[in-house]
């Protein structure tokens, strides 16, 4: 034990002088390294607090200049000799049946087409990235893929651009802001696949329970009501900085305050308004104390969904595919649902998670691949994946198809403020992957803060050369 | 022996043959790709030298890592041999119900690990654990404790469920080996008036050493290389807490750094670090016959210096040694039929739990399992969860799948390394360490760190989704355990038994199969079970080369695997898939468990 200690100690202490020599020994300015205090809390929720004296920008989408085409109309591409006329498709597995769904649709298109053959490959998320970097290492690129980025193989020149793939009907059919976050240098080659857009969650029964008459509008608020929650013997805030999806969490967060990922088109993620945000969180946990324990660790599905599913929490920023997983979990919890509460005087918003479908440059598939793709994109085909895989729709056609649908319709109109991740720069999925892995250790008591954002903000800006 | 060169040659090549192009060759791999510039998407830009290895040492996290994987290490394999050894003892002995002792320790080894480790988290879940719930019946913690989620926890957590999982496989090595003693010695002990702790120390324990030399060896490297329990149970927390460098060099590659060079780097680190230990290790245990390294010295004097001491005690209390020996032998006799069955009651039910837990969790419905305080048996009796699995996953298929590979599998590898072992164990030949040595290296590569370079070869061959290739694949990662228990047991044999068949004129191919085998039978089934599981769990390879839905060629794991979704995982079906995967093993064990019961006679009488 006390080896350990000691040795945990040394890292930590390693960890200071290697990265952040300056925010550990200076520790002067207030929004790092030092202490966090319930008097250095309040001021966060004040907006007198540091950062504010840069001027408030309005944080945008991607922050890419971005160069939206018409869907080009000309079909015959250049083609390959041999062309083939069976591909791979490979997929994540969203829930139990999302190969169960592809193997349907393969079925069914071999049908409609004759000498065509599409074969299906699902794979669970936990293990997704590490088998396609063996397909690209291994130079075994699979004909189609879904996944959640895709502008670093675009950099890499694997991927044919898609808009030419699918016919004007489908390319002109997305809704613009999820096309416009599909582009890669000025060209397409990302189809979206699907979206979930995120709210406030908050349980009824609870804030009536302790008198608390409608949901927090802003960070302040979101205290007070907490506070009260807690006083009450539940969770007030469900917070999950663990692994599995902080980096939608930490989004919010971020923006709710102002900040954003990228700000000028370079990489900000360990701007002092960031460095404020994360210690907001950090005050929630360690100084109101009014999220469940050790949050730097909970998982949003099983930590956080689920004690709100069973009515133990009184707020959580839930998901429009929330809901499904409450219903299949047989849950009773009475809730609501609101605008992500801000700070600063930020304007609302919420966060747009989209995935892709992109195809890799093999030869002589282009043609099997078009025809899949315009076959999946044909609303019936296409809702059916969006209604058993519970996610909201990436095309106006779906979208009004399902506007009726009481599951999608609160969801739906909130797309058009939805935010992305600026899942165009390749340089995203390592500082992704940098958060995902280390953003919860800044809630451990008495953390820097500040290093753990420079470690992202250095994983963004590094390549994994020299 | 004998010197014949070229005689070895055809009882080892198979061997060596299947060991480089399977092992090597892809080990090869990782070393090229340690030394490339990888991007994040896994694409190559160029030589990079050791660019990736610098970057590795200049990671703040390493210290910490590499302490962590030290302790994790020494903690598994130290506590798991000691509580091992104690129950192979115990299961050594007869008494009543001792058959089912072995059956439920049977289960969690033949469970796969990620399965276990999936059920493992379940239960220290920090709101709704059972664990919790349990401790807090008894009175132990009056708040939950968040067993995997608090850092202060974590790796406490994942040192003490790798120590349970560790343990049933041990056990077996260890009780083949104390079956392989010749029952004539503890009866030659007994006339000369041996009690039971001197029986032990100075019958047991020595003859028991080539199995626990043995043991120790593939206990270190099966820990060391024991992906799931960490990644499973801690794998999505932030920070290093719980990583070791096998956890941490996939972080690298795929979840954070996503480089994979520099995963490579560590994993070519992890490899070399782990042939040295061995290699060590194999020395010091070897060092009373090769006195001249200082190693095999300060073991020897070590050793000496333990066995005087054990030695003094004894008579340094006579009095009470002697009273406590008398009123034992009284006592004993009466005591024995209560407290050995008591005992294998407790360590059966202690191994089971888990899968109690599993079991009845397999009927709950989704908010029950998240129930707090958590329950213990299920409220309402979801039937439907057993039957529904059927329909949510193609299980017959699967089944019949892993059944094709694990047995076609398990063949293939006691067909080619049983006669390797025999021959091994019989001559001494040029290039025999060698041999084992190489055999032993590729115990040390865990099948994550090469998959990008199997999954090249087996393209290569066209063999992506055969059956033959992933029985193939699966063959040549089981060969060194299968080489290394065999040729420990047949070293063991006799050669007074081998002697009399070859003045008859027989062969060494009808010796090893008429006159050894026999002999050997616990080891071999030992082999067998082994083998079996191990290709019956495996994941990672078969996730990426047999993996083909459209056509039915899935194995059971990566299937099973499709019920962990993006936002929601059906626990329930999870816990039914796993119980039902569990079955075919633990019926396989329980035909053939009788002959690892029969084996301990068959060296004696014989």
């Amino acid at each position: 034990m006390k080896v350990r200690r000691r040795a945990q100690l040394f890292s930590l202490m390693s960890v200071c002088t290697v990265l952040t020599a300056t925010s550990c020994a200076a520790g002067g300015s207030s929004a790092s390294g030092t202490t966090l205090d319930q008097a250095g809390c309040d001021k966060i929720t004040g907006g007198a607090a540091a950062g504010a004296s840069t001027s408030l920008k309005q944080p945008s989408g991607g922050g890419q200049s971005l160069h939206v085409q018409q869907a080009s109309l000309e079909t015959g591409l250049p083609k390959a000799t041999a062309r083939s006329k069976t591909i791979s498709f490979v997929g994540g597995a969203y829930t139990g049946t999302t190969e169960a769904y592809w193997k349907d649709l393969a079925g069914k298109f071999e049908a409609a087409n004759p000498g065509y053959k599409v074969n299906i490959r699902i794979i669970d998320w936990n293990n997704i990235d590490q088998q396609v970097s063996t397909m690209i290492q291994t130079k075994q690129y699979p004909d189609v893929l879904n996944q959640n980025k895709f502008s670093g193989w675009a950099a890499n020149g694997l991927l044919q651009p898609i808009d030419s793939l699918v016919s004007p009907t489908v390319g002109n059919d997305f809704i613009p802001s999820f096309k416009e976050n599909s582009y890669y240098q000025g060209s397409q080659y990302g189809l979206p696949l699907i979206a979930s857009t995120r709210a406030l969650f908050y349980n009824k029964d609870i804030f009536a329970k302790v008198g608390i008459s409608k949901p927090p509008a802003t960070w302040a608020e979101l205290v007070s009501s907490a506070q009260k929650i807690k006083a009450a013997g539940y969770t007030g805030y469900g917070l999950p900085l663990g692994g599995e999806e902080n980096q939608g969490e930490w989004s919010l967060w971020m923006w709710s305050n102002g900040g954003d990922w990228k700000s000028d088109d370079k990489w900000s993620v360990n701007s002092e308004r960031n460095v404020q945000s994360l210690n907001f969180l950090s005050c929630l946990a360690n100084v109101y104390k009014v999220t469940q324990p050790n949050p730097g660790q909970t998982n949003r599905t099983d930590g956080v969904f689920r004690p709100f599913a069973n009515g133990q929490t009184g707020m959580i920023m839930g998901a429009s595919f929330a809901p499904s997983l409450f219903k299949q979990w047989n849950s009773t919890v009475n809730y609501g649902i609101a605008p992500i509460p801000v700070n600063n005087g930020t304007k609302p918003f919420t966060l747009g998670v989209q995935d892709y479908l992109v195809s890799f440059k093999n030869p002589g598939n282009t043609e099997a691949v078009s025809k899949f793709l315009n076959f999946f994109y044909q609303t019936d085909n296409y809702v059916r994946f969006l209604t058993s895989q519970g996610f909201l729709p990436t095309t106006q056609t779906a979208s009004t198809a399902l506007k009726d649908d009481p599951n999608f319709a609160p969801y739906l109109d909130l797309l058009p403020i939805a935010k992305f991740y600026p899942s165009t720069d390749p340089s995203f999925p390592k500082a992704q992957g940098t958060l995902e892995a280390q953003l919860g250790t800044a809630l451990t008591p008495g953390a820097d803060t500040k290093s753990v954002l420079d470690q992202i903000q250095s994983a963004a800006t590094q390549g994994n050369g020299g | 022996m004998r010197h014949h060169t070229w005689r070895s040659l055809t009882w080892i090549s198979p061997s060596v043959l299947l060991i480089v192009a399977v092992i090597t060759l892809p080990a090869l791999r990782m070393v090229w790709t340690s030394l490339q510039l990888t991007d994040e998407t896994g694409v190559s830009h160029g030589f990079a030298g050791l660019a990736n290895y610098r970057r590795l040492f200049a990671e703040p996290a390493l210290v910490n890592v590499v302490s962590n994987t030290v302790v994790w290490v020494l903690l598994v394999v130290g506590v798991s041999i000691v509580v091992a050894l104690g129950l192979a003892q115990l299961l050594n002995k007869q008494f009543f119900g001792r058959r089912l002792v072995r059956w439920a320790l049977i289960v969690p080894w033949a469970t796969s690990l990620v399965m276990t480790s999936t059920v493992w988290r379940y239960m220290l879940e920090g709101g709704n654990g059972i664990v919790n719930r349990f401790l807090m019946d008894l009175g132990v913690i009056s708040a939950p404790i968040g067993w995997y989620q608090d850092p202060r926890y974590a790796f406490w957590s994942v040192v003490g469920v790798g120590i349970v999982v560790t343990i049933p496989f041990t056990t077996y090595v260890l009780l083949a080996g104390l079956q392989a003693i010749d029952a004539q010695v503890y009866e030659a002990g007994k006339l000369d008036g041996a009690g039971p702790w001197k029986t032990y120390r100075y019958i047991t324990l020595p003859l028991l050493r080539p199995a626990l030399v043995i043991a120790t060896i593939l206990v270190t490297i099966y820990v060391f290389n024991s992906f799931p329990v960490i990644w499973v149970i801690t794998g999505s927390n932030p920070g290093n807490f719980s990583d070791t460098t096998l956890t941490w060099a996939y972080k690298i590659a795929f979840q954070q750094q996503l480089n994979t060079g520099e995963g490579a780097a560590l994993s070519v680190f992890n490899v070399l670090i782990l042939i040295v230990v061995v290699l060590l290790y194999l020395r010091a245990v070897n060092g009373d016959r090769e006195r001249q390294s200082w190693l095999g010295r300060a073991w020897a004097a070590l050793t000496d210096r333990l066995s005087e001491r054990w030695g003094r005690r004894r008579p340094a209390g006579p009095v009470s040694v002697a009273v406590s020996d008398r009123a034992r032998r009284r006592m004993w006799p009466r005591l024995r039929p209560v407290v050995l069955p008591l005992a294998g009651l407790v360590v059966a039910a202690f191994f089971l739990a888990p899968y109690a837990v599993m079991f009845l969790a397999s009927f709950k419905d989704g908010a029950e399992l998240y129930a707090v305080p958590a329950t213990y048996l299920p409220r309402h009796w979801e039937w439907s969860n057993w039957a529904n699995v059927w329909d949510v996953l193609p299980l017959a298929m699967l089944l019949r799948n892993s059944l094709i590979i694990a047995a076609a599998s398990t063949a293939l590898v006691l067909l080619i390394a049983v006669p390797a072992a025999y021959y091994t164990a019989r001559n001494r030949f040029a290039g025999r360490t060698a041999f084992l040595n190489l055999v032993l290296v590729t115990q040390v590569l865990a099948p994550v760190a090469l998959v990008v370079g199997i999954y090249q070869e087996v393209i290569y061959v066209d063999g992506v989704n055969q059956y033959w290739a992933i029985v193939v694949v699966n063959a040549a990662f089981n060969l060194a355990f299968v080489t290394w228990i065999m040729n420990g047991q047949f070293a063991g044999v006799d050669l007074a038994i081998e002697e009399a068949a070859m003045m008859e004129g027989l062969g060494p191919v009808r010796r090893m199969l008429r006159i050894m085998l026999p002999v050997v039978r616990p080891g071999l089934v030992t082999a067998l079970v082994f083998t079996f599981i191990q290709v019956w769990n495996e994941f990672v390879i078969s996730l990426t080369v047999f993996n083909d839905p459209t056509n039915d060629r899935v194995t059971l794991p990566v299937g099973i695997q499709q019920l962990v979704g993006l936002n929601e995982t059906n626990y329930q079906y999870l816990f039914v898939a796993s119980l039902i995967a569990t079955v075919p093993v633990v019926v396989l064990f329980i035909t053939i468990e009788r002959h690892l019961v029969g084996g301990l006679t068959a060296g004696g009488v014989k």
